[in-house]
């Protein structure tokens, strides 16, 4: 007879998930600017402030290049995968993009269960903060996203 | 400057739309920039809604900020993003993009002066029309500083 714990099923899984549960967050020790320049190509965006720190600081928004907002949502969105089983278990999400992000921010994605349908479909407030500017702590943490999220976990 | 009724008479502008797809090196460099796992299946990364709606929309950032009077030199920054998602988005396959102009609304801030908010609605769907997500980027374009 095999003494090895067996992995919880799905029903257990959504079962054991409760409204006020943390989901494990997502850390990014240093926003790269390198990653800006591919991501500003993919889109096509032709936003200088993504690629000139020179035009990012014309408009007041800081001295180093700003991280473009959909690569911030795709840290929330890791963390939301990486929580649910898989990318494909995201049904929703919305984010409202409250502070600017910039090259070599530290920062961190989270995310708070807010109820659990019988459906097992779990709503959650999820995140993403600002935790280190500069080298320097930022205290409190400067909220760069604020949203919600529905997820199907496996 | 535009006017606030300009702004609002584009509300139901529809895009060219198209057909779009999320190509391998594609979902790789999504995955690199935004330091995800690499792809276990043929699931996309879940950006990819935005990266498709964008790319399918037929016109590029820069035609859309004209549509309201801006450029990319006037600091318009993404204000919110949402998207519903009825079927994980698949790696190499086509779907057809359609868009429009959802919402124009003007607004005034004490630190940010006044500036325009503009959604856009964008339907990624099947080659039979059926909806796989509906992605609602809502733009700030700003009119003057405070």
């Amino acid at each position: 007879m095999s003494t090895e714990p067996r992995a919880p099923s799905h029903k257990h899984r959504v079962m054991s998930i409760k409204a006020g549960d943390l989901i494990p967050g997502w850390t990014v020790e240093a926003v790269d600017p390198e990653k800006m320049k591919i991501m500003a190509a993919l889109l096509r965006d032709p936003n200088p402030i993504h690629l000139d720190p020179a035009a990012a600081r014309a408009l007041g928004l800081g001295d180093r290049v700003v991280n473009q907002g959909p690569v911030n949502f795709g840290y929330v969105q890791n963390m939301l995968a990486a929580w649910a089983g898989g990318p494909g278990r995201i049904r929703a999400l919305s984010l409202r993009l409250t502070a600017t992000v910039l090259a070599g921010d530290r920062l961190a994605a989270g995310g708070r269960v807010t109820s659990v349908s019988s459906g097992g479909l779990v709503e959650c407030e999820v995140w993403l903060d600002v935790l280190e500017r500069s080298g320097s702590p930022v205290k409190p943490p400067l909220r760069a996203l604020a949203g919600t999220a529905s997820v199907r976990p496996r | 400057m535009v006017t606030e009724e300009d702004a609002r008479a584009r509300i139901g502008h529809l895009f060219p739309g198209g057909l779009a797809t999320i190509e391998p090196y594609a979902d790789w460099l999504l995955r690199d920039v935004v330091g995800s796992p690499p792809a276990r299946d043929d699931l996309a990364h879940p950006l990819a809604a935005f990266l498709l709606a964008t790319q399918g929309l037929g016109v590029d950032l820069d035609d859309l900020f004209a549509l309201f009077g801006t450029s990319a030199a006037d600091g318009p920054l993404l204000g919110e993003w949402t998207v519903d998602v009825i079927e994980p988005l698949r790696v190499g396959q086509a779907y057809l993009v359609s868009g429009e102009v959802a919402g124009a609304v003007r607004k005034r801030g004490s630190r940010a002066g006044v500036f325009d908010v503009v959604t856009i609605a964008v339907t990624i769907a099947d080659g039979s029309g059926r909806p796989h997500a509906i992605v609602r980027p809502a733009y700030v374009f700003p009119r003057s500083q405070p």
